[in-house]
């Protein structure tokens, strides 16, 4: 019996034709099939093993060493930065927060809903921005869902899913295939996180996410295992530190922080951290380590996104290649 | 109580300790006590007021090894206190090295924080083996405020009190025990920023050979759920840091605003007490093509000067091509070595490594600011004396001759900084041309709008800097700046331990300062 049936929807989330969607996550993994570590869970049998890759959902990019933490918290509240498959928008009023939504919600289960049942997908960006779109306000050139349309980055602070380019899910199923293949520079195996993406072309190097899970996939596979996605496929908030999150009247902010928004609690793909009612201030009196929150990038600083890969053992032969940029 | 004359009052003293009392506390701060004591049930009960004593010491129950001294904190505390959930971290001066080297020579230590809540973890283990008998703990003390430091000695893992943070601030005990290299009395994680250089990280994961074969430590839970130095910077280290300072400074108001050593705070702001390291997140292997980015706190003390409550602009990147920078491995002939085992050519796994200002001084600057005794424009004029050399300025620390004997706050205001400007201009004219008077002077002068006067001074440095680092003679310079601070910094308790925790290099040592055009100076 093969280790799934079919697909889950992301976070277990109620979805129309759940079929569809599965088979559409099949397509995704298909397009590897050729890559012989890599293994597609509704036609493979064993017992996986799972693992999980966790990192910050703050864009590493912007973590030079030394840069001031004002600078690069400013810096990435813009979404065009939120390259770590974690987005967050901070709705203000006047000069204070009053609260910040992450979420690591791909668009392609928007773009299913689009397809299938698009007054769905309407009452659904409703819910989560406040205004519902006609469907086709939605769409791209392309008919599918623009996911960088104009209720998906709206600047009022709210968000429906992830919209930055390399946030989907269909990048994050092309860095785990893709990484199944050991990579040598001149007859040694190169192994070292950033260099095995800069070899393989694997994402960005400066990323947290991306070198991390080329690593940990491509660690896998030269101790001999074939690796695919964990089911639900999806990228999941797994954790908030709250540490030094200090709050005017002594609450613990850690009360703050609402998971599970979207997804089961297990799944989080959308959470808040806002002040509730009974407490007389906004976020930005709160101060993290002893500065007030004057971004939503203090509190990416906090957020942990991860992914699940799957391993089971392999004899298919996985000979080394070359670098794909010579340069690398 | 008086000082006493002990000849070595260094945290070496304590491995040589006996008489110790496996189940009492035994009270060893150095430099206060002539010899350890057993204290009384009362007299502990007196003086410890951190979860870890009240949860086991002071309740008779002494743990022999660091996971059963955490195991009986969170059974005391029971399911669902934050006392009973740990976080585990691991570094190693070893843990990155290209070559394998043996498992000993990597000096892999496991950091274990527990007692999570807004302000931080309450108790904090650090130890080579969680089976072992030896540990260093710290907890927070609730009724009294600040760390109480313990560790155990000798095969019974006798329990030593070596002091509270306050200590570290006062004689007879500051510098002493554990207070020299936890200078100011707070947390120490010294590569406390990205890349953490020896730290597992996202940035480096440390696999479980850095362990030999069949070592019990490669399937201990705090190795298994280690998590990375990221989530330890975060949910450890920052609220470890700010909790203190603040504790700290929250004290001063308390007891009336009074200081009576107002120095030991501006040595804070004008010497260098300590440091931290920072690197490159290059990895020196294999650099990406587009450069290496230098850490701005290299060139300026960008922490504390930068945005917050002074409110500088941060500088331009200062990245230096990848062949410039790989010309001075081989140049300077660049190896790693602990003067034993390890000995490897090239640089650490992350390039660039150099000692920078203590976070923990930042912090400190931050508070001090915060209840009132030092204002933005005095900070922001004396980190700007001398401002291309953010450490081991001799010009700037000069300036501690005129601090005032004492200071005052009241209402949150403080005349100090005004006395202290006032003395340093006083002095200015006998000082003479380019005195570091003289130089605080001009920066004062500007007044209460010192931001874009500085913004232009660091501006016109910084692009100077920009220009030399493009050429192999100017990152030659850096380079050999470099070495000098970090030989300065080798010596410093909290680097001493293991010489494989920086680079070495064949550059003669020397020291040496940056001048404002961006050139490098031995010093005269």
């Amino acid at each position: 019996m093969p280790l799934l049936q079919q697909f889950s929807p992301p976070g277990n989330a109620e979805l129309p034709d759940p079929e569809g969607w599965s088979a559409r996550v099949a397509d995704e993994l298909e397009q590897f099939a050729s890559l012989p570590r890599f293994f597609n869970p509704l036609n493979t049998e064993g017992s996986p093993a799972e693992h999980v890759v966790k990192w910050p959902a703050f864009p590493a990019e912007l973590r030079q060493p030394g840069v001031s933490d004002q600078e690069r918290w400013e810096l990435s509240d813009s979404r065009e930065h939120q390259d770590e498959y974690c987005e967050w928008v901070v709705e203000r009023s006047g000069d204070e927060i009053v609260s910040v939504t992450f979420t690591t919600e791909t668009p392609e289960y928007f773009d299913h809903l689009l397809g299938v049942e698009p007054d769905r997908l309407a009452a659904l960006y409703e819910e989560l921005v406040g205004e519902r779109p006609n469907p086709d306000q939605l769409r791209g050139s392309d008919g599918g869902l623009d996911a960088t349309n104009d209720f998906n980055r709206a600047t009022n602070g709210t968000i429906a899913h992830l919209s930055e380019t390399s946030n989907t899910l269909g990048a994050a199923v092309r860095l785990v295939a893709e990484a199944t293949v050991p990579r040598a520079r001149d007859g040694k195996a190169v192994v070292e996180k950033k260099a095995l993406v800069r070899c393989g072309g694997l994402g960005n190097a400066l990323r947290n996410s991306d070198p991390q899970i080329a690593e940990a996939v491509n660690g896998l596979v030269r101790g001999g295992a074939a690796v695919s996605v964990g089911d639900p496929a999806g990228l999941y908030i797994d954790e908030f530190l709250s540490g030094g999150l200090r709050t005017p009247d002594g609450a613990d902010a850690a009360e703050f922080w609402t998971p599970a928004q979207r997804g089961d609690s297990g799944h989080t793909m959308r959470a808040v951290f806002a002040v509730p009612s009974g407490h007389d201030y906004a976020v930005s009196q709160i101060t993290s380590n002893g500065r007030p929150i004057r971004s939503g990038g203090q509190l990416a600083d906090r957020v942990r996104v991860r992914v699940a890969a799957l391993s089971l053992p392999s004899e298919a032969e996985a000979s080394a290649e070359p670098c794909v940029n010579e340069g690398a | 109580m008086n000082a006493v004359e002990q000849v070595d009052q260094s945290c070496m003293v304590f491995g040589g300790l006996e008489g110790l009392q496996a189940d009492a506390v035994n009270r060893f701060v150095v430099g206060e006590d002539p010899a350890p004591r057993a204290l009384t049930t009362e007299e502990a009960s007196q003086e410890l007021g951190d979860p870890f004593a009240t949860l086991t010491l002071l309740r008779g129950v002494f743990p022999r090894t660091p996971a059963d001294a955490l195991a009986k904190v969170a059974e005391a505390a029971g399911p669902g206190d934050p006392l009973s959930a740990q976080r585990s971290f691991l570094l190693g001066e070893g843990s990155q090295l290209a070559d394998p080297v043996s498992p000993a020579a990597r000096n892999m230590r496991f950091l274990v924080a527990t007692g999570s809540g807004p302000e931080g973890p309450d108790i904090i283990v650090s130890t080579d083996d969680p089976d072992g008998s030896f540990v260093e703990l710290m907890a927070w003390d609730r009724v009294r405020g600040g760390f109480n430091y313990y560790r155990t000695v000798g095969p019974e893992a006798a329990w030593v009190f070596a002091g509270n943070s306050r200590h570290a601030l006062s004689d007879p005990t500051q510098g002493k025990g554990p207070f020299e290299s936890h200078t100011s009395g707070a947390f120490l994680m010294k590569e406390l920023e990205i890349p953490w250089l020896h730290w597992h990280s996202f940035e480096a994961q440390t696999p479980p050979t850095v362990f030999a074969d069949g070592d019990p430590r490669q399937t201990h839970p705090w190795f298994v759920n280690k998590e990375g130095a990221e989530t330890c910077e975060t949910e450890v280290a920052l609220p470890s840091l700010d909790r203190w300072a603040r504790a700290r400074f929250d004290r001063i108001v308390a007891e009336g605003g009074e200081l009576a050593d107002p120095e030991r705070i501006v040595a804070q702001i004008v010497g260098t007490p300590t440091v931290n390291l920072i690197s490159s997140r290059t990895e020196s292997r294999d650099p990406e093509p587009d450069g290496v980015v230098l850490p701005p706190s290299f060139f300026l003390s960008s922490f504390a000067l930068v945005g917050g409550q002074i409110g500088l602009a941060a500088p331009p990147e200062f990245r230096v091509p990848t062949a410039v920078y790989q010309a001075t491995i081989g140049q300077f002939g660049y190896f790693v070595s602990d003067g034993e085992e390890i000995n490897q050519p090239g640089d650490a796994k992350f390039a660039f490594v150099v000692p920078e200002r203590a976070r923990e001084d930042d912090f400190a600057l931050r508070e001090a600011i915060r209840i009132g005794l030092i204002t933005p424009r005095l900070a922001a004029s004396l980190l700007m004396v001398d401002f291309p050399n953010p450490i081991f300025s001799d010009r700037r620390e000069s300036l501690l001759a005129h601090v005032p004997e004492s200071a005052a706050i009241a209402d949150g205001t403080s005349s100090f900084s005004q006395d202290l400007a006032d003395t340093i201009l006083a002095a200015a004219e006998a000082a003479g041309a380019g005195s570091p008077e003289q130089e605080f002077a001009e920066r004062w002068s500007v007044g209460e709008a010192f931001v874009e006067p500085f913004n232009q001074l660091i501006a016109g440095y910084a692009g100077a800097v920009v220009a030399r680092l493009q050429t192999q003679e100017g990152f030659d310079d850096y380079t050999r700046l470099a070495a000098s601070r970090r030989e300065r910094a080798r010596p410093m308790p909290i680097l001493s331990e293991n010489p494989a925790v920086m680079p070495k290099t064949n550059i003669p040592e020397a020291d040496r300062h940056m001048e404002q055009d961006g050139t490098v100076v031995e010093n005269g």
